[in-house]
């Protein structure tokens, strides 16, 4: 399937016309507020990933803190893809032949099919029926999985 | 605390995904690094 | 005067062996603002939902002061991290850096946000314990906590900004800003 199309068609858009034009608007409502959400996001994975691996919290029930962690944590995704798509747009063509731009692309698909698909079915019942290995397993690959895709978002600013 | 023996087909899927990230996560930013540390040897030749 | 002073200070950093070097290598300075960057997750993120919960917006269930007491201290890690790295990056580039309009304003709300953290915590000591089960703070420390995280969001967004050199003193720019952002005569 070729996307290269797909793309030079994203810079066309009015989101990739207004990026484009106007740098302190790519830059405030773009990039500063991908930024807010990345601590709201961070925020979530963190307190959720580091009670299950009995770091943080300990007095308090991990299904709560995982419970209200992934309401942030869904209001944060959406608002970070949301930056991130205007973002991309304006430099579109650029993205397409940038190597952590599709690091970023492959870790952020996995990380949501894991959240959604994996975790969260397994995580919503009690946790003391669950093997504490599995949970420290689960709450290791999600945290590693959220830094990789914030990390390979940094470079690609970095790489051409 | 008692641990259960027997993994549920649940938690065996979880394991197998999880470990499959934590295993990819580290290769790629290895493989990252090591890059990093060929171009650094080039910069002082 | 005193931005004669700042220049001085940059230039003379900026000639010191340490700064070339980062400045110069790319994975190196590339990888500490990376760290800066990315230890927003662990600071702002811990800090974001401390504030949230003053606010009644997360773990409401869950006592204030419990989460104020746990997310402190892996929120003091980040910061650390957050300040180690962000005195490396104004190393690296002490001269553009210092005539930043940006960096200035971020330093300027970076102290009001640290007197709005003093003034939060002392609040919070003091009355925690007749209300840390509500599902909200009273209204002075919501206040605070709202303060927060406009103020963070502030530091994120000219944090963001020093990138772009739009108001750097080699535009040409009206006096009031060109004495902000530290602009001196040649």
């Amino acid at each position: 399937m070729e996307l290269l199309p797909f793309f030079e068609w994203a810079e066309t858009t009015f989101l990739g016309y207004i990026g484009k034009t106007y740098g302190g608007v790519y830059a405030t409502f773009g990039q500063s507020l991908h930024l807010m959400a990345l601590a709201v996001l961070g925020g979530s994975v963190l307190v959720a990933d580091l009670r299950l691996l009995n770091v943080i919290m300990k007095d308090v029930p991990s299904e709560i803190v995982t419970e209200q962690a992934h309401k942030w944590f869904r209001i944060a995704l959406v608002m970070i893809i949301s930056t991130g798509i205007f973002m991309a747009a304006a430099v579109a063509q650029r993205m397409y032949h940038n190597d952590f731009f599709w690091a970023k692309m492959s870790a952020l698909l996995v990380g949501i099919i894991f959240v959604f698909a994996i975790k969260r079915p397994l995580l919503k019942g009690s946790h003391a029926d669950l093997n504490p290995i599995v949970i420290k397993m689960v709450a290791s690959a999600s945290i590693l999985v959220w830094f990789s895709v914030a990390a390979t978002g940094r470079w690609i600013g970095f790489s051409g | 605390m008692t641990v259960k023996k027997e993994l549920g087909i649940q938690e065996k899927i979880a394991a197998v995904a999880a470990g499959a990230i934590i295993i990819s996560a580290l290769m790629y930013w290895g493989y990252q690094f090591v890059g990093m540390l060929e171009f650094l040897e080039m910069a002082y030749e | 005067m005193i931005n004669e002073m700042l220049v001085q200070f940059a230039e003379w950093l900026y000639a010191t062996g340490g700064s070339r070097a980062i400045e110069e290598s790319f994975y190196l300075y590339n990888w500490i603002e990376t760290t800066h960057v990315l230890t927003i997750m662990v600071c702002l993120g811990m800090l974001a939902f401390i504030d949230l919960r003053m606010l009644g917006y997360a773990l409401p269930n869950v006592s204030a002061s419990t989460i104020a007491d746990r997310l402190n201290v892996p929120m003091m890690i980040g910061f650390a991290l957050m300040f180690i790295t962000g005195l490396l990056l104004f190393y690296a580039k002490p001269t553009y850096t210092n005539q930043s309009i940006w960096f200035r304003i971020k330093m300027v709300l970076l102290v009001v946000a640290f007197f709005n953290a003093i003034r939060f915590h002392r609040h919070m000591k003091a009355s925690a314990s007749t209300w840390c089960n509500e599902p909200r703070a009273p209204f002075n420390l919501r206040v605070s906590a709202a303060l927060s995280l406009g103020l963070w969001a502030g530091v994120v967004t000219t944090g963001r900004l020093i990138a772009y050199d739009w108001y750097h003193c080699y535009r040409d720019l009206p006096g009031w800003l060109s004495a902000a952002a530290g602009c001196v005569a040649e």
